[in-house]
């Protein structure tokens, strides 16, 4: 979870923005008081909007929000939501996540890398033994998921087979949101796997200089483009077998135009570059 | 139900001692007492009862039976289509079955791959090409911010809206009118 999952913020309402901003805070606020003030270097859009998801998809009263400090400036006060429930469950995958990432980082990147990793490392690795004491199930799916993604790339697999590990970590996450769990699977599943393919495209130019594993090396640009809008495709049909109760206006805006948005943001930078 | 072979992670042929073990082993990862958590152990009961039905099925030899492939991937018991589509010679037919199998599983560049296939070998198949099509178009019927005419934002890079058979006749009709304020007819019955 890097960054690829966000709305479009020029087509939001303010009201809808501030309640997104709700659950950014409210998840910063969470990952403080649950696990320390390192923590919440690790927040991302990603989590927010899993937070965000989670609520969206449990029926039942729509959520509460809050005034309260702000975590970094003592002057300021933000709107935080109050749910408690959906933010606790983010923040336990965010920091999970965010281990794995950095143990791999101090395994096999660059030297400025591996010294910003090691003195996260010790941090990350305290929440993570936190958090896999409160949800064990949490911990095991994303430890197989990291796991299926490094056996995947050590045997040179397809693009499929790479992003197996991500997707199969995303849809067992959204299988323990509220819903049906087929149709919650494939959702998660395609979120995961439209996660993999950014962070691929992402790593592009870099892999091919150093010479690391790409699944997406071998292709031209056009078929990557294709890629990534069947991947959004799908994402979009499984999106609406998922029944969402609140919030729906955001969701929609994240679903139809926010993965859009981010692709497209993607792909152009790289033309750029070039 | 899903596929009770891939719920036990076994191969389908596989011996009752290899279902046993996998079946004792996943009865231990997912004993609800292990997660303190209620909605993970919510998940846990469910998996747990998910695993003995699956085990159940396979034990009593229900699994596999007469049912052809296509029902098999209905049901989403992938990897016993998958097991049994390995022995079959390879005809339109097979690449069509084999591109559903991944499409199910969320491999998309591999269904495209046996879709694609399926069709060039069978271009007249109107079920093929319907396969290949919908992997195409967005299939987004509620997205909001689809407007018809346009609006602020049009469709968008990816997967935005195409022209449907709707738009012809829509078309067609302004162009008549047109011709007709100019004194002539394109479509003479309207």
């Amino acid at each position: 979870m890097f960054g690829y999952l966000k709305p479009y913020k020029p087509e939001m309402k303010l009201k809808e923005y501030e309640c997104y901003k709700g659950f950014y805070c409210g998840l910063c606020r969470t990952l403080k008081q649950r696990y320390g003030i390192v923590s919440t270097l690790s927040l991302t859009y990603d989590a927010a909007m899993l937070a965000l998801l989670y609520k969206a998809m449990e029926n039942g009263r729509i959520c509460d929000f809050e005034r309260k400090g702000c975590v970094f400036c003592p002057f300021k006060k933000c709107t935080m939501i109050k749910e408690e429930k959906a933010l606790d469950f983010s923040a336990d995958v965010l920091v999970i996540m965010v281990y794995f990432k950095i143990k791999d980082s101090f395994l096999d990147k660059g030297i400025l890398e591996k010294i910003r990793a090691l003195f996260l490392l010790p941090f990350f690795a305290r929440y993570k033994n936190k958090a896999k004491k409160k949800s064990l199930m949490l911990y095991e799916i994303i430890e197989e998921g990291v796991l299926r993604t490094l056996s995947a790339e050590k045997e040179n697999a397809g693009v499929d087979a790479a992003a197996d590990g991500t997707a199969y970590m995303m849809g067992s996450i959204f299988e323990a949101l509220s819903g049906n769990r087929e149709d919650n699977y494939r959702f998660g599943y395609m979120l995961g796997r439209f996660i993999y393919l950014c962070d691929a495209l992402d790593d592009l130019e870099k892999d091919e200089k150093k010479g690391n594993f790409n699944p997406l090396k071998d292709m031209d640009k056009k078929d990557r483009e294709e890629l990534l809008s069947y991947a959004i495709n799908e994402t979009k049909k499984a999106y609406e077998n998922v029944s969402i109760y609140d919030m729906k206006p955001i969701t929609d805006n994240f679903i139809y135009l926010g993965l859009e948005n981010v692709a497209e943001s993607l792909t152009t930078e790289r033309k750029k570059k070039k | 139900m899903k596929d009770p072979y891939e719920i036990l992670g076994v191969k389908p042929g596989a011996s009752e001692e290899e279902i046993k073990t996998a079946y004792r082993g996943l009865a231990k990862k997912y004993h609800p007492d292990r997660y303190q958590d209620d909605a993970m152990r919510e998940l846990a009961q469910e998996k747990m009862s998910e695993i003995n039905a699956a085990y159940d099925s396979i034990i009593s030899g229900k699994a596999g039976g007469g049912e052809n492939i296509r029902e098999l991937i209905r049901q989403n018991r992938l990897s016993e289509a998958e097991a049994r589509l390995q022995n079959m010679n390879k005809n339109a037919e097979w690449y069509f079955l084999m591109g559903s199998v991944c499409y199910k599983r969320g491999w998309l560049s591999d269904a495209m791959r046996y879709y694609q296939t399926a069709v060039n070998m069978d271009p007249a198949n109107g079920e093929y090409r319907e396969a290949l099509n919908r992997m195409n178009t967005s299939g987004a019927y509620n997205n909001p911010y689809q407007n018809p005419y346009g609006g602020y934002r049009t469709g968008g890079y990816y997967g935005g809206r195409r022209a449907d058979s709707c738009d012809v006749c829509s078309s067609l009709i302004c162009a008549d009118c047109c011709c007709e304020c100019m004194g002539g007819d394109l479509i003479p019955c309207c």
